[in-house]
């Protein structure tokens, strides 16, 4: 089952997050990694993550320590064998240059990562509606790049 | 008689060879001989009244032969040091030997009576000279003491103190003069008076002696040399004659004898000894010699009077300097720093007013800061358009005719005939100007020198008068010149300057360089900072809330209210950060500049503040239409937001409002809004629990609270403190008008647009 990827490095949105999915319940499983170097391990299959699932969706907090999201989105956005995967960045950052920085790297979409509670809550039933139920997302696994 | 001087003459009296004018004065005889062979060359037609016998007998003679024994070896050993007593012919002669064309010049002079056995040794006068001049004090009295001294040792009426000005025209700057002679000082001629080989001929030869203007003019035998067929050079001859034109200028001033010594100043001529005697005078070599003495002295002393005076503008242009460089409590621009020395910035070139066009004094709009006698700050500004193109030559433009180079000043001569401009600033038109009227208008003279003493026909040009009318008309629409001294000022000045323009800069930039890594770091603090301080905050309110939903009903009623505690205390601090975050950005803030409708801004503020309004049963009170004013209209609508929010907030009393209003342009202002100038004053009024007014300030600094963190909805005091920053932003002004139970109004004014 191809899994939801989850980027976060705090604890708590991170489990916040997962509390909600289960309780939707999410029709795919979600799968956390806490930093952008997990996150490319992941992807590519490397370190621990040798049997990693490609995920159907990535979601991906920007302000992460040592790798952050920007850099694994530009390195996804720029494999072709990764770049159909849907991105939606879920940051607590408003910044301009943050916003329209990650589209311009090829973001899927922008969500801000609102205050905790009851927002929490709404934002993830409006991704949940849109990624999952009105959009269609990749079925196929990623082109082999043509010899 | 002599013939009279036509203007043709007077042309060519540049050109005139006065050395070369073959005659000397009948006062003496002058004798040229071989350096080896002692033959006597040439010798003066007038020979055989002292020597006994005439050219024809004596040329080629030996002078040996003809001269008692032993005279040319006294003459030789003394005519080093000065003149030597001789006795020739029973007639005590003083000899002066001198070397010219390759010959050896030897002159006699019989002695005046009064001087015969007084053998007045030259260092004896030279004593009497020079006592009253180290009693002097200041170059003026210095001046008036020599020209005393000097008339007290040769007797003549009038003695004069010439001192040549940089462009060589000369003014009489002292003197001293016998009960009822006319007075010249203050005198000014023009530069041709003394032409330029004479002025050369002063500096060789510092003493001459005309002992009468009528006397007929000594013819030398031969009149031409053999060698070089032309007449002896007669430049170090004190006999020799001179040029028919000056004899007449001197016959028209009334003189009958005329004596100058030269004031040299480091090898250049400075000014003459000018003495003149109503009738013939002669003055004994020694007595000449004792003058020569005295005016070297005074030139030594004028020399170190002037290092002196030089030494006392370079202290005050030091202190000046250093009034520039050394700005109190690093406030003061370079501009403002001058503007504070103006005084003795005339003093530094000797303007009769100056001109500043730098920092917030340049530019199209302002006006140029001036000082003393200038032209219209409008003449002034076009003046710096017109220097702001030129090329100027290490920056200094100087001219004492600056109509000529500039024409819409040519009628301004009454305050700008003279121009010295320094830039300052290679980039902008940023300079100092000084400026001087003209010097007609500056000098005037006392003297009545038209009144011929001895009326005859003589050339009108050559006066007193007509020469002061001349150099009068010369210098029309011209001002003093400027000196070496004046443009060397000015460009001391222009070096302190860029000096302190350059400190200035590099204050200015290191201050940027703090402000950017101080905007970097409250950068650093928006971005990362308050993201890693938020974080735990989320963390706890997210664990709280977890807490809550799986552990809530076993929580009981104390757990849950020490979670709800919990969770506001980390929203506060939360609420606290954003804040903090949003007053760090406002400085670096570009506002975006419209029309805008404050009836639209305020509508929507109501809107959105709706139901908080209502809850609080608060009404709004519009009295009329708010205008139409240029701002950024989303930090506006900010503050009104702001303002409207605290205006319901700290209410208690019914019937609780809030009024939103203006005053317009030319309406009666409140007292506490007196001060405002901007056309708009717009106010929010409550009648409200009030400010004491030691908080009236206070309010308005970041994280300021007057009341516990839970009362009156809880602010976290950043609120006004943005306001007032978003206000002045746009050049504007935020204040409370306020008492402890009668309310508050709070006033606002917006500048007129983007600041450049």
């Amino acid at each position: 089952m191809t899994p939801l990827l989850l980027v976060e490095d705090s604890d708590p949105d991170a489990e916040a997050l997962m509390r909600i999915a289960k309780r939707m319940p999410l029709p795919v499983p979600v799968v956390r990694v806490r930093d952008g170097e997990n996150a490319l391990d992941y992807l590519y299959q490397r370190g621990g993550y040798a049997d990693a699932e490609r995920p159907v969706l990535i979601l991906l907090d920007l302000h992460m320590p040592g790798i952050g999201g920007r850099e694994v989105l530009a390195t996804l956005k720029a494999d072709p064998a990764l770049r159909s995967i849907p991105v939606i960045i879920f940051s607590s950052s408003v910044e301009v240059e943050d916003v329209d920085g990650a589209y311009a790297d090829g973001a899927n979409s922008y969500l801000f990562k609102p205050e905790v509670g009851p927002q929490l809550q709404a934002t993830a039933e409006a991704l949940h509606a849109f990624w999952f139920k009105a959009a269609r997302l990749p079925v196929s696994q990623a082109q082999e790049p043509e010899a | 008689m002599s013939p009279s001087v036509s203007d043709a003459d007077l042309s060519v009296c540049d050109r005139e060879p006065i050395h070369l004018l073959g005659g000397i004065q009948p006062r003496g005889v002058l004798i040229a001989f071989g350096k080896d062979t002692d033959a006597i060359r040439v010798v003066s037609a007038n020979a055989a009244a002292l020597l006994g016998a005439g050219p024809d007998a004596l040329l080629g003679k030996p002078l040996a032969g003809v001269l008692p024994h032993g005279l040319l070896a006294r003459v030789e050993a003394g005519a080093g040091p000065g003149p030597v007593t001789v006795e020739v012919s029973g007639q005590r002669c003083s000899a002066l030997l001198h070397d010219s064309d390759g010959l050896r010049v030897l002159e006699l002079e019989p002695l005046p009576d009064e001087d015969v056995g007084a053998e007045e040794s030259a260092l004896g006068a030279v004593q009497r000279l020079v006592s009253p001049l180290a009693r002097a004090k200041g170059t003026a009295a210095l001046l008036q003491e020599a020209a005393d001294a000097v008339r007290e040792v040769i007797g003549y009426d009038r003695v004069m103190v010439y001192r040549f000005h940089a462009d060589f025209h000369g003014e009489v700057v002292a003197e001293s003069v016998r009960e009822g002679v006319d007075s010249f000082l203050g005198l000014h001629f023009p530069a041709s008076d003394i032409p330029v080989q004479a002025r050369a001929l002063y500096t060789r030869h510092p003493v001459r002696l005309i002992a009468d203007v009528d006397a007929k003019v000594v013819g030398l035998v031969p009149p031409l040399l053999p060698g070089t067929q032309r007449p002896l050079d007669l430049s170090g001859a004190a006999l020799r004659s001179v040029s028919e034109v000056h004899l007449e200028y001197l016959r028209n001033m009334g003189v009958g004898a005329s004596f100058s010594v030269s004031l040299l100043k480091d090898g250049q001529l400075w000014g003459l000894m000018a003495c003149h005697h109503l009738t013939p005078r002669k003055v004994s070599a020694a007595r000449r010699q004792a003058c020569e003495v005295l005016a070297r002295l005074l030139s030594l002393q004028l020399a170190a009077e002037e290092r002196g005076l030089e030494a006392a503008a370079q202290a005050r242009r030091a202190s000046l300097l250093n009034a520039l460089v050394m700005p109190k409590l690093g406030e003061r621009t370079p501009a403002r720093a001058l503007e504070a020395q103006a005084p003795l910035l005339m003093e530094l070139t000797g303007a009769h007013g100056v001109a500043l066009v730098l920092g917030a004094s340049a530019g199209p709009e302002s006006s140029p800061l001036l000082l003393g006698t200038t032209p219209s700050a409008e003449e002034v500004r076009a003046l710096v358009a017109w220097l702001s193109e030129r090329e100027l030559p290490d920056d200094v433009l100087h001219v004492d005719r600056l109509g000529d180079v500039y024409p819409p000043l040519a009628s301004r001569a009454d305050v700008a005939a003279g121009l010295l401009a320094v830039r300052l600033d290679p980039s902008v038109p940023h300079f100092a100007l000084w400026f001087r009227p003209e010097v007609a208008r500056t000098v005037s003279w006392a003297g009545n020198p038209n009144k011929p003493v001895r009326p005859e026909p003589g050339h009108e040009r050559l006066r007193p008068r007509a020469s002061f009318d001349v150099w009068r008309e010369e210098r029309r629409g011209a001002s003093m010149p400027w000196s070496m001294q004046d443009l060397e000022a000015a460009r001391a000045l222009k070096g302190a300057l860029v000096g302190v323009v350059l400190r200035h800069a590099e204050e200015l930039a290191r201050l940027s360089r703090e402000l950017a890594r101080s905007n970097a770091e409250l950068d650093a603090f928006g971005g990362t900072v308050a993201h890693d301080l938020k974080e735990p905050l989320r963390g706890i309110l997210q664990y709280s809330s977890f807490l809550q939903e799986d552990f809530g009903p076993v929580l009981g009623e104390d757990g849950r209210a020490q979670l709800e505690s919990l969770t506001w205390l980390a929203r506060r601090t939360h609420g606290l950060l954003d804040d903090l975050f949003e007053y760090s950005r406002l400085g670096r803030l570009d506002l975006s500049w419209e029309e805008t409708d404050q009836q639209a801004l305020v509508d929507d503020v109501l809107k959105t503040l709706g139901a908080r309004l209502e809850e609080g049963r608060v009404e709004v009170r519009l009295p009329r239409r708010l205008p139409t004013v240029a701002c950024d209209a989303v930090r506006i609508r900010q503050v009104w937001a702001n303002l409207i929010t605290n205006a319901a907030k700290y209410q208690t009393a019914e019937p609780r409002w809030v009024e939103v209003g203006f005053v317009g342009p030319g309406e009666t202002r409140p007292q506490a809004a007196r001060h405002a100038s901007a056309p708009y004053l717009f106010y929010v009024r409550d009648p409200g629990i009030g400010i004491a007014p030691q908080f009236h300030e206070a309010i308005f600094e970041l994280f300021r609270r007057l009341h516990p963190a839970q009362a009156y909805g809880g602010g976290t005091g950043a609120g006004l403190a943005i306001a007032r920053r978003l206000v002045s932003l746009h050049g504007g002004a935020l204040w409370v008008d306020s008492a402890p139970g009668k309310g508050s109004t709070f006033y606002f004014t917006l500048g007129e647009g983007p600041r450049s």
